[in-house]
């Protein structure tokens, strides 16, 4: 029993690719489903009883504490998972499963379609749950890659903007290369370098984000891709984002991060504004999804920087929350356009009554997306927006610096507060252009919601209203004590920083956090 | 026999099982069940709450969750940890944000307002509703809107608040979205659902603030530790922090914003009028139990961690807005609209009472307004109904004859939201004009204001007579006179399933005032709500507090040698007798002396004589404004509601749009742009020339 503890994670990350090399040598569509379904969901299953294996107290599973990544200067497979990976973990897991039960005609036109996704499954959760800073890189580039070139194997077009993924992809991978070369010895290396390695991951990591000037390339996968891939994008490059800067950049650089707090969140909150005012104003439904998804993670950003615990909460639970809302709008969209044969917002209008199974699972994913209470992302959202008031910030400023800083929290929770809401009008708006008003003569006609799209909707509506109700059961519970952990690895780095430079006591950044 | 905490989450959960049992078998229970099944869920609400009122009305009291509740001196509070914020200072549960229950008097008459209501509104609407077009959805989304402000009515902290608040926004929406009757109702459906959302903004910061200096929003928690805001002191916390008053006077402004907002207050008040797209019964319950009360509802539990500036200047924000919907209602032309503008004044006129420390008077003029205001917004939907969105007072006129029930009652709420003695708005209003008086007697003489802290006692006498006036000439242009449209006069009917709730509703507004005893249960709230407060502040050991009696007060009584300081209040001094003698119950005389001579006395008749006298020149009159210029310019832009809407049209609307266009264009130009470029660049130095597929 042990040992099979011992063994769970590379269980749960290479079970699916077993069953990848298992449909590929047995190419036939219609069982295929069958057994990517069954893989997904075994491995869906393993890694929900991870915290039970815990309490094997075995050295890959931290739930008591985080599981810090080993350096060293040469490649080590290590696994480890503790209460940042985990939800992670099963949330992508679950996204994978989900998605081989959406897929419907992309298994024809993609050929070994089920067999593609499944090995796909295997980076992504190897990214989650790798302690090695280079396997992270490994398994991250790999799934990055993979998920675009299935995304991009179905679309016709060839023209250059296509490519843009792809050059993102590759930027953002040149500079996490040099950054994590750099941060395996990041104790040696001079404080300028410090500096310089934490600004190329964190580009890095805001190019998978999707934050501001880095967004293009989404809005492309998004009007491109098939639903089954977009909906496992969130966790495999939106959410490894952030979960790269959680695991790698914020405990090893806190103190250069804390510097940076004021520049991330408002860049966070420009993310914010920009998007949720662009998604104002589009007209087709998959790009309208794309800047929702960028402004979230917009609001991620937020979290990630201000650097306190309750920022830190929200955090973790918006990740969960936001993949599961924008794998269910996905899905919806997608339902939308196979049925409409468009994804034109201005040419559809009362499906509510032509389709009232789907519009009770989308009201809840709608309303959602818009941080409304009792749901996945309000949770996240308040958390971030009084987290922002608990900002972990250099004491070392100058006094007179304390009124600007009181000012520029009190901007920034005020402007995050305004893009939210711009977010939640251009949901209303799509709501109403979408679902309510008079029918059109083709949405009559409509089917609803067949059982098999509604074995897709209805877990991803459960989980969110659950999450919604019972956050602290479903997540904190896991979480608490890894985030504690997080907290302190911010608060040694500071000190650590503090020794090393002992001169000039001004210059010595100390991090306050109010817990 | 269960407690009165259980039975209300019963009443409360009422509603929310018959919108999941309508979202599953709605469809199949076809046009009239359906309704008929909301309506019976929301019936068995009601009796929850009845009965939850008898049993708060026991003498003993009882046991709820290991804690002792005797109605008058504790009330119920029950707590469970939701959300891990950290550790913080005073936190019931360790490291974690509370939501929970909290229940007292005040709770108590809310409920029982709001499941009247809200089960009359229910068996209107099933007649009201036209069967085809989603006639069960319509259910669900009001089953869920009382749901939601049943809710915000329960909760014990403000986090829980905030939750069943914005649920409360969701029904709105859809409401108005779904089923708005005109063909504005998408543009008003995004108007009611953004600008509370705007004012939401308020109260979130407003929580947050709150929540990483005191860790715990439980209402009896913030009241004992910020009592000393209440009197304009400095608070100092456990922990060695010291909130100023300044930030006290912000946090309680940001705060009530969220309920200014939903109570649709002046600078937010816009969507009110927008909401009258929703059909009748959804208009009911917004401008009486649902979004109006819950906004009150906040602003009377804030009440007492608002300083006295925060008070001051929410009693101006409700002046102004009673001002201005007064103002507008004089000049619409159109019965909906009309409403609107009625509402907007009562509001105004109850946060006005809240914030002047007439907490118990403004109360319990909410409560007898949502019987009132819903009997005239129902009257008026079931006198319309027949005539397809024609509502212009230009086409309506003598509809008494055809409409003999409907008539009758909408006279009756008239009559009682005027103040015609002993029908229930009478009590109510006479209650706020003591209280007005009494503020201003406190400001001038006792605490050496300016002579202009009478406009707190002027502006209010001087709308009653107005709001008679336009409420009676209301009722005279839609029943009386002679028909001005034929067609319309024709189609006009009722039927019994709406006048029947009509009935009920006109005789709760007869008698509510002074028979269902509301203000003992508002002052048993008040002495609770202090015992609690207290109670806290004991059992945390916090830094003395002056008294609990500030709690629901303006002005913390001044000591009399303070206050002695113009020659008149030196003399009313030297005139009294020492012993008994204290400003604020002089004050209060003074105002009901004030509140008896003739001018306030008989305002309302005043306001009715003019519009039944000047009735029959109504044509004359109206032409001969049309005419004038100036008075032509006022009409329109009171008509207009004072262009305030137009003004953030242009001003807040536009601009974002404009702002969106730019950058989806700037998104789609240069930065797609940008991407080709480097793509392009990519390929020309590569060697394989466009050999790269993937």
């Amino acid at each position: 029993m042990d040992s099979l503890a011992h063994h769970l994670l590379s269980i749960v990350v290479f079970l699916p690719a077993a069953g990848s090399l298992l449909l590929w040598a047995a190419r036939r569509p219609r069982i295929a489903k069958r057994i990517a379904i069954g893989f997904a969901g075994a491995t869906l299953i393993i890694s929900l009883l991870i915290p039970l294996a815990g309490r094997f107290d075995t050295t890959e599973i931290h739930f008591d504490k985080t599981a810090t990544m080993t350096y060293g200067h040469r490649i080590s497979y290590h696994l480890a998972v503790d209460g940042l990976s985990w939800p992670q973990t099963v949330i992508t897991a679950l996204l994978f499963l989900l998605a081989c039960v959406a897929a419907e005609k992309e298994a024809d036109r993609f050929g070994p379609f089920f067999s593609r996704l499944l090995l796909l499954q295997t980076c992504a959760l190897g990214t989650f749950l790798a302690n090695d800073p280079w396997l992270f890189f490994i398994f991250l580039e790999l799934a990055t890659f993979l998920l675009l070139l299935v995304a991009r194997s179905g679309s016709k077009q060839k023209t250059d903007r296509a490519y843009g993924p792809f050059i993102h992809a590759a930027a953002s991978g040149i500079l996490l290369v040099v950054a994590i070369a750099m941060i395996d010895r990041h104790a040696t290396i001079a404080p300028s370098l410090r500096t310089v390695a934490f600004v190329l991951f964190l580009l890095a990591m805001l190019i998978r984000m999707a934050i501001l000037p880095f967004g293009a390339w989404i809005g492309t996968v998004y009007s491109h891709a098939p639903a089954p891939i977009l909906m496992v994008l969130s966790p495999v490059i939106l959410l490894s984002g952030a979960y790269g800067l959680l695991r790698i950049a914020y405990p090893t650089f806190a103190d250069i991060a804390a510097y940076a707090w004021l520049p991330l969140a408002s860049l966070g909150v420009a993310c914010l504004l920009f998007n949720a005012l662009c998604a104002l104003s589009q007209v087709d439904l998959h790009r309208f999804l794309a800047h929702q998804s960028s402004a979230i993670s917009g609001v991620i950003l937020i979290g990630i920087a201000v650097m306190s615990r309750t920022a830190l909460n929200g955090t973790i639970f918006l990740l969960v929350a936001s993949a599961l809302a924008s794998a269910s709008l996905i899905f919806i969209a997608d339902m939308i356009r196979r049925r409409a044969g468009h994804a034109d917002m201005d040419h559809l209008g009362g499906l509510a009554g032509a389709m009232p199974k789907l519009w009770s699972f989308s009201v809840i994913s709608m309303a959602n997306q818009v941080g409304l209470p009792a749901l996945a992302m309000f949770v996240g959202e308040i958390l971030i927006v009084i987290g922002i008031f608990r900002v972990s910030q250099p004491q070392s400023l100058p006094h007179s610096f304390a009124a600007v800083e009181t000012a520029a929290v009190f901007t920034i929770a005020v402007a995050t507060c305004v893009g939210l809401i711009l977010l939640a009008v251009s949901m209303a708006r799509a709501t109403q252009s979408v679902f309510l008003g008079p029918p059109g003569v083709l949405q009559e006609r409509m089917p609803d919601a067949t059982p098999a799209e509604i074995a897709v909707l209805a877990p991803l509506a459960a989980l969110i209203v659950a999450l919604g109700i019972l956050p602290s059961l479903l997540i904190f519970h896991f979480t608490g004590s890894t985030m504690r952990e997080i907290m302190s690895t911010y608060q040694r780095a500071a000190s650590n920083h503090a020794e090393q430079n002992p001169a000039g006591s001004s210059a010595t950044p100390q991090i306050t956090t109010a817990n | 026999m269960p407690g009165p905490a259980t039975l209300l989450i019963l009443a409360t959960a009422m509603p929310l099982l018959a919108a999941i049992l309508l979202t599953i078998v709605g469809r199949r229970l076809g046009a009239p069940l359906a309704g008929w099944t909301a309506a019976a869920f929301i019936c068995l609400s009601f009796a929850f709450a009845i009965w939850a009122m008898v049993a708060w009305y026991d003498p003993q009291g009882g046991h709820y969750m290991g804690r002792n509740w005797t109605m008058g001196e504790q009330p119920i509070l029950m707590t469970l940890p939701w959300l891990p914020i950290g550790r913080g200072v005073q936190q019931d549960h360790v490291g974690y944000l509370d939501i929970g229950i909290y229940l007292d008097s005040l709770t108590i008459a809310m409920f029982a307002m709001t499941t009247l209501v809200a089960a009359l509104v229910h068996i209107y609407s099933t007649g009201y509703e036209p069967a085809n077009r989603g006639y069960s959805g319509f259910f669900v989304c009001l089953a869920f809107l009382a749901f939601a402000v049943m809710g915000v009515m329960l909760s014990g902290t403000l986090l829980q608040l905030l939750i069943f608040w914005e649920l409360m926004g969701l029904g709105t929406f859809l409401l108005i979205a779904g089923y708005g009757e005109t063909p504005t109702s998408p543009r008003s459906a995004l108007a009611s659902l953004i600008t509370p959302r705007l004012a939401d903004i308020g109260l979130i910061i407003g929580i947050a603030i709150l929540t990483i200096h005191l860790g715990n929003l439980s209402f009896p928690k913030i009241w004992a530790t910020l009592a000393n805001a209440s009197e304009g002191l400095p608070v100092h916390l456990e922990n060695g922090r010291t909130l100023s008053p300044g930030l006290l006077t912000l946090t309680g402004i940001l705060l009530a914003c969220g309920a200014l907002g939903s109570a649709a207050q002046f600078p937010f008040h816009t969507w009110l009028k927008n909401s009258t797209d929703a059909p009748a019964p959804v208009a009911a319950m917004i401008q009486t139990i649902a979004h109006l009360a819950a906004g009150v509802y906040l602003l009377a539990r804030l009440f007492p961690i608002l300083t006295p500036q925060a008070r001051l200047a929410i009693a101006i924000i409700g002046l102004a807005t009673l001002v201005i919907g007064t103002l507008c209602a004089l000049a619409q032309r159109e019965v909906h609209r009309l409403l609107a503008y009625a509402t907007l004044s009562q509001a105004g006129l109850i946060v006005f009472a809240i914030a002047i420390g007439g907490w118990g008077s403004g109360l319990f003029h909410l409560i007898l307004h949502a019987f009132f205001k819903s009997l005239l917004v129902l009257a008026a939907g079931s006198a319309l109904i027949g005539l397809r969105h024609r509502t212009s007072f230009a086409q309506l006129g003598g509809l008494w004859r055809k409409t003999p029930w409907t008539a009758l009652t909408f006279a009756i709420g008239v009559a009682a939201a005027v103040g015609v003695p002993w029908l229930s708005g009478y009590y109510s209003r006479t209650s706020i004009f003591i209280d007005a008086g009494a503020t201003s007697t406190l400001a001038t003489r006792f605490l050496n204001r300016s002579a202009y802290y009478w406009l707190l006692f002027a502006i209010p006498i001087g709308t009653e007579y107005l709001s008679a006036f336009y409420l009676t000439r209301f009722w005279l242009l839609i029943f009386a006179g002679k028909p001005r449209d034929r067609d319309v006069y024709q189609s006009a009917r009722e039927s019994p399933i709406l006048w029947a709730p009509l009935i009920i509703l006109a005789g709760v507004s007869i008698f509510a005032g002074s028979m269902l005893g509301a203000p003992n249960l508002l002052r048993a709230s008040a002495q609770e709500s202090s015992a609690i407060a207290t109670e806290f502040h004991q059992r945390d050991a916090l830094a003395p507090m002056g008294s609990t009696a500030g709690l629901f007060q303006m002005w913390p009584a001044p000591p009399p040698a303070r206050s002695a300081r113009t020659a008149e209040s030196a003399e009313v001094i030297a005139e009294a007798p020492a012993a008994d003698f204290t400003p604020a119950a002089w004050a209060h005389d003074h105002g009901e002396a004030l509140a008896a001579t003739w001018p306030v006395k008989w305002g309302w008749l005043i306001g009715m004589g003019l519009a039944i006298v000047l009735f029959p020149f109504e044509r004359i009159l109206a032409d001969s404004i049309r005419k004038m210029a100036p008075l032509r310019w006022i009409a329109a832009w009171l008509e207009r509601g004072m262009m305030i809407e137009e003004f953030y049209e242009i001003a807040i609307v536009r601009v974002t749009i404009i702002c969106s266009m730019l950058l989806s264009e700037l998104d789609r130009y240069f930065i797609n742009r940008g991407q080709k470029l480097v793509a392009r660049v990519i390929r020309l130095f590569a060697w394989t020339r466009s050999r790269i597929t993937f």
